[in-house]
C-alpha cells in the first residue's frame, strides 16, 4: 500500500534547490584547484630539473656582471650584488625552499592531527594534559627555540624544518582538536562503541574520515606560511647557509642592497614566494570546498 | 466568523527558473477566516513551511512565485512594496518557529528583546511602560515569575518556557494572524498541550486567527477549526476539522491518518481478528490475516528465564567542575532501577524528557556503567564485567539510536557500516563475505542490495533509520535497544519502520527494549511498560493496562497530555 512505498519514492529533502548553484560554485572550485595544482607542478618540475634549466651556476659569482636589470643580455631577471645569475638561483633555490616548506607542513600537520586525535578521544585528563603541553608551545618564542635547535645542531636546513614544525603543531592540534570533540559527541562514535570497535578502530575508521578534509585544508594552509617562515629564518642565520640559494636567503640578502637603488635581487624571489603561498592557498581554499558541501550537508 | 482575513489564491512557487525549475508550491488555494484556527498539515516536503514563507514575504532566495495572489485584510501581499511587507510582518502577522532557541537572541536578555519589539510597535511608549507591557505579556503567556525571567538569557530557560516567550513575541502587537510552524514539535507531550492551549487562548483573546502548521493529527484534532492536506506541494483536501478526521474523503488523507498511531488501536485491531501492523489500520482490507499474532505475548518459550535483569542500578553524574565555570555538583539519573526484560518481549520505557530514559538503556546497553548494582544480561554482570569481555559480548546487544542521522558515520558507505562489525566479531571472514551478509540484512529491513554502495546523506530519513536497525541486525544480537526509533520520522514511514520491527521481532525472535515518549506508539507495540521518573522506576504494568483506573498519577498525566483524534460525527453548524 502507499504507505510502505513511500519510503523509497520520497526525496531525503527538497530536491533541485540548491543545485544549480552548488554546480556553478563546483566549476569555480575546480578551476581555481587547478590553476593552483599547475602553479605548484610547475615550480616543483622547475626545481626538479634545475640543472638542466638554469643557465648558469648559482653559485657562481661574476664580479664584471653587478646589478644587471631584467631583461639584460644573457641574464634574463638580471644579477644580484655577487653579480650571480638571478634566474638560475631562483630555479635552485625552489629546491631547499619547497622541500623544507613541504616536509615541514607535512610532519607538523602529522604531528598535529594524531596529538588532536588521541587527545580528542582519550579520557579527560589526557586530553588535558596534551593540550596544557600545547599551551606551552604556543608560549614559546620561536626565535629562541629555533636558536636552541641551531646551537645543538648546528645551523642548517634541519633546523628550519625543526622549527616550524615546533611552532605550526599547536596551532593544527588546536584546530583538529576542536573538530575531533564535535565529531566525538556525534551519535555515531556512541554508535561504532555499541557495535564493538575499539579505540584505534574509533580512531583511524570512523572519526579520521570525518576531519580529514579538515586537516588536508589547514595542513596545505600552512605550506605558504611556512615558505615565508623559512625564509626569516634562513635570513636570521640559523636556516640555509650561504652561498647556498633559498628564496629566504635571496630576500634578506637582496633587503640589504635595496637601499643602493636595485629593488630586483629582493623583488624576484618575493615574488616567486608570493605565487607559490597563493598557489598552495588557492588549493587549500579549493579542498576546503570541495571537501566542505558534501560533509556539511551529510552531517546536519 | 465571516469573511477570509487571509486569502492565499493559486500560489505556486518554485526553486530555480526555466525548465529545471521544480514546483514545490502547486496552486494552493485556501482561507483563512477571521477568528478560526486553521491547520496545514503534512508531512516533511509537502511545501506546507514555504507556504508560510510566501505569506510572510520570508522566501529563500531562490525560489520564486511564479502564480497565485495573497491577500491579507484586503491587502494584496505579493506585490506590496517591501517596507510595507516589513510593517505587515510586525502588525498583522506574527510568527512562531518550531525551535524557540534558534530565533530568540542568545546574546540578550528576554526583557530586552520583548522591549525592543514594543519599541516598535509603541513608539511612544516609555522605558518603564515597556517594561510593563513587557511583563504583562510574560504574564499573559502564563509565566509566573516575569520578573526572572524578563532577566534571563534564552539558554536558561526550558524549552517550553521559551515557546512562551515566542508567543509573546509574536503576539504583543495584537497581529490579525499568528502563524506557528510547528511550535510543539521539539516539546514534551505536557508541554505540547500547554503550549497549544496558550496559543488557542492568546489568538482568542486578540482577535486573530491562528495559521497552524503542523505533521501532527492529533494536534489538529485538539487545536484546528479547519484543515488543509497538503502533499506535494498541493493540496489534497480541505474542509472542517470534525468531518475531515471522521470521514476523509482522500485516499492520502485517509492513508496519513490510519498511520497515527493511537491509544486503543492495538485492542481493536484484535478485536477484528487483525495483525498487529500499521498497515492493517490502514483499514483497506489488504491485511492478511494469516499473519496474525504470531508470538503475540510476552513469552513464548516454556521456561520463564528473564534475558535481562536490572538490580538496584544507580547512575550519577557529576557536572560542572574545575575550567567549566559552574559549581560541580552531582545528579542522579538513575536511582535504584530493578526491572526484568524476558525473552521474546518488547518492554517499553516511558517518561518525560529528563527523566531517565537514555541513561537507563545505556547502562542496559553498557555504553554507560552503573554506579552501583547489577545488570545481568544472560547470566553475566555487564556492569561489572571486564572491558574486553565487556565488548566480546557486544553482538548480543545491539543500538539504534533516535537520530539515524547522526548515528551512521557520514564518510563511510553503509555496506561498510554494517560489514565492518562483522569481520571485527569474525562473524565474516572476508569483507566479500560482510558485503554479502550486509546484502541479506538490508533485504531484512526492505532494502534493495544497491543501497550497500550509498553514503548516508544520499538515503531519506526513513531509510537512514532502516540502515540503523539493519546495522544492528547484521550482528545477530539477542536484544535490540530501541531509542525513540521513530520520534524523527514522518507518520508514515513511522508506522511502516514499526510494522518492520514487529515483524522482525517474529521472524527473529528478538527481544527489545523500547524508549519511547509517544504512549501511542509504546501501547502499541510493547508487552510491558515501565514508567521513569526523575531517575526512579515508578511502577511497570502490562501496555493492556496503559489506561486502567490504578495507574501512578505519573502515568496518568503523561496519558493525559496524549492528543487523540477525535472521530465523532460531523456537527451541523
Amino acid at each position: 500500500m502507499v504507505l510502505t512505498a513511500s519510503p523509497k519514492t520520497r526525496a531525503p529533502r527538497p530536491p533541485g534547490r540548491p543545485a544549480p548553484r552548488r554546480r556553478r560554485s563546483r566549476l569555480r572550485v575546480n578551476a581555481q584547484v587547478t590553476i593552483a595544482l599547475l602553479l605548484i607542478a610547475g615550480f616543483v618540475l622547475m626545481s626538479l630539473l634545475a640543472p638542466v634549466l638554469a643557465p648558469y651556476d648559482p653559485d657562481l659569482a661574476d664580479g664584471g656582471v653587478k646589478y644587471l636589470g631584467v631583461g639584460a643580455p644573457g641574464h634574463l631577471l638580471g644579477t644580484d650584488e655577487l653579480g650571480r645569475d638571478i634566474l638560475s638561483r631562483l630555479i635552485w633555490g625552489g629546491r631547499t625552499s619547497l622541500v623544507v616548506a613541504l616536509v615541514a607542513s607535512l610532519a607538523s600537520t602529522v604531528v598535529g592531527s594524531v596529538l588532536a586525535l588521541v587527545a580528542g578521544l582519550s579520557g579527560d585528563r589526557a586530553a588535558g594534559l596534551v593540550m596544557r603541553t600545547v599551551d606551552i608551545m604556543f608560549a614559546f618564542p620561536v626565535i629562541i627555540v629555533a636558536l636552541v635547535f641551531a646551537v645543538i645542531l648546528g645551523p642548517g636546513t634541519p633546523v628550519v624544518v625543526l622549527s616550524i614544525v615546533f611552532s605550526a603543531v599547536p596551532y593544527v592540534t588546536r584546530v583538529v582538536f576542536a573538530e575531533v570533540k564535535l565529531q566525538r559527541g556525534r551519535e555515531y562514535v556512541e554508535a561504532a562503541v555499541s557495535l564493538g570497535a575499539g579505540f584505534f578502530s574509533i580512531l583511524f575508521r570512523e572519526v579520521l574520515p570525518n576531519v580529514l578534509g579538515q586537516i588536508v585544508v589547514y595542513g596545505t594552509g600552512l605550506v605558504g606560511g611556512m615558505i615565508v617562515f623559512s625564509s626569516s629564518l634562513s635570513a636570521l642565520g640559523i636556516g640555509v647557509q650561504p652561498p647556498t640559494a633559498d628564496w629566504g636567503r635571496m630576500i634578506s640578502e637582496g633587503a640589504k642592497v635595496i637601499i643602493t637603488g636595485n629593488v630586483y635581487p629582493a623583488l624576484l624571489p618575493g615574488l616567486v614566494v608570493l605565487v607559490v603561498a597563493l598557489a598552495f592557498n588557492w588549493l587549500g581554499d579549493g579542498l576546503r570546498d570541495v571537501f566542505d558541501p558534501h560533509g556539511r550537508r551529510a552531517g546536519r | 466568523m465571516t469573511g477570509a482575513l487571509l486569502s492565499v489564491r493559486d500560489l505556486s512557487v518554485e526553486f530555480g527558473r526555466g525548465p529545471a525549475a521544480e514546483r514545490v508550491v502547486d496552486e494552493v488555494t485556501f482561507d483563512v477566516r477571521r477568528g478560526e484556527t486553521f491547520a496545514l498539515v503534512g508531512e516533511s516536503g509537502a511545501g506546507k513551511s514555504l507556504t508560510a514563507s510566501a505569506i510572510l514575504g520570508l522566501l529563500p532566495d531562490d525560489a520564486v512565485v511564479t502564480s497565485g495572489s495573497i491577500s491579507l485584510d484586503g491587502e494584496e501581499v505579493l506585490t506590496a512594496e517591501r517596507s510595507s511587507v516589513t510593517r505587515f510582518r510586525g502588525s498583522k502577522i506574527g510568527m512562531i518557529f518550531q525551535n524557540p532557541l534558534a530565533s530568540l537572541d542568545p546574546s540578550f536578555r528576554i526583557g530586552n528583546q520583548l522591549k525592543e519589539i514594543i519599541g516598535l510597535h509603541r513608539p511612544a511608549a516609555s522605558k518603564r511602560e515597556r517594561h510593563e507591557i513587557a511583563e504583562t505579556w510574560l504574564r499573559n503567556v502564563g509565566i509566573g515569575d516575569a520578573a526572572r525571567v524578563m532577566s534571563a538569557y534564552p539558554h536558561e530557560l526550558s524549552g517550553g518556557m521559551r515557546q512562551r516567550v515566542m508567543i509573546a513575541l509574536a503576539s504583543l502587537s495584537g497581529p490579525a494572524l499568528l502563524i506557528a510552524d510547528e511550535p510543539t514539535t521539539a516539546l514534551d507531550a505536557v508541554v505540547q498541550k500547554q503550549i497549544l492551549d496558550l496559543l488557542i487562548g492568546v489568538t482568542r483573546e486578540t482577535g486573530g486567527s491562528l495559521l497552524l502548521i503542523t505533521h501532527d493529527f492529533g494536534v489538529v484534532s485538539y487545536a484546528a477549526d479547519r484543515v488543509a492536506v497538503m502533499k506535494d506541494g498541493r493540496i489534497v483536501e480541505q474542509g472542517r476539522r470534525d468531518r475531515l478526521l471522521a470521514a476523509p474523503s482522500d485516499p492520502y488523507t485517509r492513508a496519513l491518518i490510519g498511520a497515527v498511531p493511537e491509544i486503543g488501536s492495538r485492542a481493536r485491531l484484535a478485536g477484528r481478528g487483525l495483525p498487529r501492523r500499521f498497515r492493517a489500520a490502514g483499514g483497506d482490507g489488504r491485511a492478511d490475516a494469516a499473519a496474525a499474532t504470531p508470538g503475540e505475548g510476552a513469552v513464548t518459550g516454556p521456561a520463564r528465564s528473564p534475558l535481562v535483569t536490572v538490580r538496584n542500578v544507580t547512575k550519577e553524574f557529576v557536572v560542572g567542575g574545575l575550567g567549566t565555570g559552574q559549581r560541580k555538583r552531582r545528579f542522579t539519573a538513575v536511582r535504584d532501577v530493578s526491572l526484568e526484560i524476558e525473552r521474546g518481549e518488547i518492554f517499553g520505557l516511558i517518561g518525560e524528557s529528563g527523566s531517565g530514559k537514555s541513561t537507563l538503556s545505556r547502562l542496559v546497553g553498557g555504553l554507560l556503567r552503573a554506579d552501583s548494582g547489577e545488570i545481568v544480561f544472560d547470566g553475566r554482570d555487564i556492569a561489572r564485567l571486564p572491558k574486553a569481555e565487556l565488548r566480546r559480548l557486544r553482538p548480543r546487544f545491539q543500538f539504534v539510536f533516535q537520530d539515524a542521522t547522526s548515528s551512521l558515520n557520514p564518510r563511510v558507505p553503509v555496506g561498510e557500516q554494517i560489514g565492518r562489525p562483522l569481520l571485527r566479531f569474525g562473524k565474516a571472514v572476508s569483507r566479500a563475505e560482510g558485503r554479502a551478509r550486509a546484502a541479506e540484512v538490508l533485504d531484512l529491513v526492505r532494502l534493495p542490495a544497491s543501497y550497500l554502495d550509498r553514503y548516508p546523506h544520499e538515503l531519506s530519513g526513513g531509510q537512514r533509520q532502516r540502515i540503523g536497525i539493519a546495522r544492528a541486525l547484521a550482528l545477530e544480537p539477542d536484544l535490540l535497544i530501541l531509542d525513540e526509533p521513530t520520534s524523527a520520522l514522518d507518520v508514515s514511514t513511522q508506522a511502516a519502520i514499526l510494522d518492520l520491527l514487529l515483524d522482525l521481532r517474529d521472524e527473529l525472535g528478538l527481544t527489545y527494549l523500547f524508549i519511547g515518549h509517544n504512549l501511542a506508539i509504546v501501547e502499541f507495540l510493547c508487552d510491558r511498560v515501565g514508567v521513569l521518573e526523575r531517575g526512579v522506576l515508578l511502577e511497570t504494568f502490562g501496555a493492556g493496562e496503559l489506561s486502567s483506573g490504578d495507574r501512578h498519577p505519573v502515568t496518568r498525566a503523561l496519558l493525559d497530555a496524549v492528543l487523540p483524534i477525535r472521530r465523532e460525527a460531523p456537527v451541523a453548524d
